[in-house]
């Protein structure tokens, strides 16, 4: 049984349909969502921990099941974790203290094993050194790995990344990348919205392509870029190189 | 002998309330006035200049209106000039609306991005001529909201020109208290009043604000 | 002119007027203090989905900042006597300027909690904090850190608002003035000298409120710039 079964998804802003139908079925591992803009890429990942309403269909992510009229979020984003394109850390916290608040306020963590833990997932994105620095004294690429660290520290089953390098200066974007393979290596799911397709292409053993609002193509990323099978996943990737 | 506060009560409220617009018109007028003089020191650079607005508007916003009302009274009798109430309130808002009104317009000038200056500079134009044709105009639509919401203020504090003897609706309120000895009713109706004036002055400063798209 | 200033009463009244400056003081202080919690509250409720709660913060605060303060003090101690309830010159003049107070930092704190980037709010709801903690943690903080500077422009405001108690008789310096100019009869001097003691707590508070801005604002982005606006 896969770990995430997605089942007729329709999401509309208004009068604009942004997902006209999702079918997809997701394993553990890396998966990479790439399109044009407006294929609703960001919207999809975004309803897969309740940030968007769906208006149609279900989802269902390991036990947790998402639904247009009812939905457990709460325990959903204990297992569901997000880093955003623009970090969003609380500015006025220290980096420590931006990653032992949720721990210790939503799931009573005793401060002492927050802390250890804060230190843990700091280690792991390569930033023990900058625990008790501010997000404004970080680089781009910095702020990054603290979202991803803040988001490791609530334990989660699987980590959605909304176009995190988008907003990060190209020399950058590497060592964002890095944290997110080594991650991939240690056995964490992570579910991707990326231009960086070189990146796709070595990282991701799953590739979705979508297109005006469903799944176009779906399958291993090496298959996907080697022989795509409709000739809008053909002229997507030619238009990238 | 007190009687019930009625119709003629309200009546003569009203009445009052017509001192207040006008002591308001005439600080407006007089605050106008000192306030086109600040920018007019403040920008045209000099050093002596530059002193005297900060001076001048610490003054006007470093003292209670209360006070400088009061120091204008007693000093306008000092200096012996036997003054009509109305001009007295005048000269007395002089300084407290001219300051604010000052800042308020340095401020609308301020805000007028530098470029703006320099194209008209690269054109050739003379500091009096940027001002004119390119800065004025820009500086006014984006001094309006704040200007008609100072108006305001200038409104609510006529109500301490009590203190110096012109009979408008504060102490009208209190001379109908004193004849009907029901306070909470000619308070509240006070309120009201104040209230009629006020409002639509807001609003239409908050309008204008949306409209002319100035930040706050 | 035929005037010389004359300051021979300033000895004699030396202790009413240091009564009056602690009084002034202490009802800036209770004011400012009370008024910004009242003010956090009536913020809330300018924003609430909640229509009664909407409907009555928005009706306070357009109330109150559209009426002089001297008709609310007004109202407050002569009016409300006639309900049944009577209040000391002092308690009146601290609930008028506690309650003036509050509908103005009821706007201030709404612009700083609108100012709050949906971003951060969902950062919050993905790490699964509730309203409550959302609010406590994350909003108020940072609003509070954006609105200082308007926040300590308001209690000095308030400073000044604070001689119009006066005329309720609460006995703050300006009342002590009046005391003073009455049975002295050289009200210019008075007033001058009081004038210049208002000056000098006005400069006082901004430097107050500047250093104590530098020091809690520090770790913000342009924290110190902050601290700069925040004496004007």
């Amino acid at each position: 049984m896969s770990l995430i079964e997605i089942k007729g998804l329709k999401k509309s802003f208004g009068a604009l349909d942004i997902l006209r139908g999702v079918d997809l079925n997701l394993d553990a591992g890396m998966t990479a969502i790439i399109g044009r803009s407006g294929s609703g890429k960001s919207t999809l990942l975004r309803c897969l921990n309740g940030l968007e309403r769906i208006d149609a269909g279900s989802i269902r992510i390991d036990r947790h099941q998402i639904t247009p009229t009812q939905s457990d979020l709460k325990s959903l984003r204990a297992d569901v974790g997000i880093v955003f394109q623009g970090y969003n850390l609380f500015p006025h916290m220290t980096v420590e203290k931006n990653i032992t608040l949720a721990p210790m306020l939503v799931q009573g963590t005793p401060r002492a094993q927050a802390q250890d833990k804060a230190l843990h997932v700091l280690s792991q994105v390569g930033l023990l050194e900058k625990a008790k620095a501010y997000p404004g004294q970080l680089s781009g690429g910095q702020q990054q790995r603290v979202a991803i660290a803040r988001a490791l520290a609530l334990n989660p089953k699987v980590i959605l990344f909304d176009e995190v390098t988008s907003a990060l200066d190209p020399e950058l974007t590497g060592e964002v990348l890095k944290v997110m393979e080594s991650l991939s290596s240690e056995g964490m799911t992570q579910i991707l919205v990326t231009h960086e397709m070189n990146f796709a292409k070595r990282a991701a053993r799953t590739l979705v392509f979508m297109h005006q609002g469903k799944v176009w193509e779906h399958g291993p990323t090496a298959e996907l870029f080697a022989r795509p099978q409709t000739k809008e996943l053909d002229s997507f990737l030619s238009s990238i190189v | 002998m007190t009687r019930s506060f009625g119709w003629p009560d309200l009546l003569f409220l009203i009445e009052a309330a017509r001192w207040t617009v006008l002591v308001s018109l005439v600080a407006f007028a007089g605050g106008a006035l000192g306030g086109a003089l600040i920018c007019i020191l403040k920008l045209s650079g000099g050093r002596l200049g530059g002193a005297v607005v900060r001076v001048w508007v610490q003054l006007g916003q470093g003292i209670p209106v209360l006070m400088q009302l009061f120091l204008f009274y007693f000093g306008l009798s000092i200096l012996g000039f036997s003054v009509p109430p109305l001009l007295a309130a005048a000269v007395a808002f002089g300084l407290y609306a001219s300051a604010n009104i000052g800042v308020i317009w340095l401020g609308a000038v301020d805000a007028i991005p530098k470029q703006q200056w320099e194209a008209g500079e690269t054109l050739g134009l003379s500091w009096a001529q940027q001002m004119r044709q390119v800065i004025a105009p820009q500086a006014l639509r984006l001094a309006l909201a704040p200007t008609v919401g100072f108006m305001v203020q200038i409104v609510k504090n006529t109500s301490l020109t009590s203190v110096i003897g012109i009979v408008e609706l504060a102490r009208a309120g209190q001379v109908v208290n004193n004849a009907t000895y029901q306070p909470f009713s000619v308070f509240f109706a006070i309120c009201v009043i104040y209230f009629i004036l006020c409002f639509p002055l807001s609003l239409l400063s908050r309008g204008l604000e949306r409209r002319l798209h100035v930040a706050h | 002119m035929n005037y010389t200033l004359d300051f021979s009463w300033l000895q004699g009244s030396l202790p009413m007027l240091w009564s009056g400056l602690q009084a002034t003081v202490f009802l800036t202080v209770v004011a400012c203090a009370l008024g910004s919690l009242v003010g956090i509250v009536g913020a809330l409720g300018r924003n609430s989905p909640w229509l009664p709660f909407r409907a009555a913060a928005t009706a306070y605060v357009e109330a109150i900042r559209n009426t002089p303060l001297l008709a609310q003090a007004f109202l407050i101690y002569f009016g409300l006597p006639a309900l049944g309830i009577s209040l000391t010159p002092m308690v009146a003049a601290g609930l008028a300027l506690t309650i003036n107070c509050g509908a103005y930092t009821a706007e201030i704190f709404r612009a700083g909690f609108e100012a709050i980037q949906k971003s951060q709010h969902e950062a919050a709801t993905a790490l699964n904090l509730s309203r409550r903690q959302t609010f406590l943690h994350i909003v108020l903080p940072q609003a509070f850190r954006s609105v200082y500077p308007a926040l300590s422009a308001q209690f000095v405001l308030i400073l000044m608002a604070s001689s119009i108690t006066s005329q309720i008789s609460a006995e703050e310096i300006s009342a002590a003035a009046n005391q003073i100019q009455s049975t002295s009869f050289r009200g210019f001097e008075v007033y001058l000298l009081i004038s210049l003691v208002y000056l000098a707590m006005v400069l006082a508070m901004k430097s107050l409120f500047s250093l104590i801005g530098g020091f809690l604002l520090r770790n913000s982005a342009g924290g110190r710039l902050v601290a700069e606006r925040a004496a004007p």
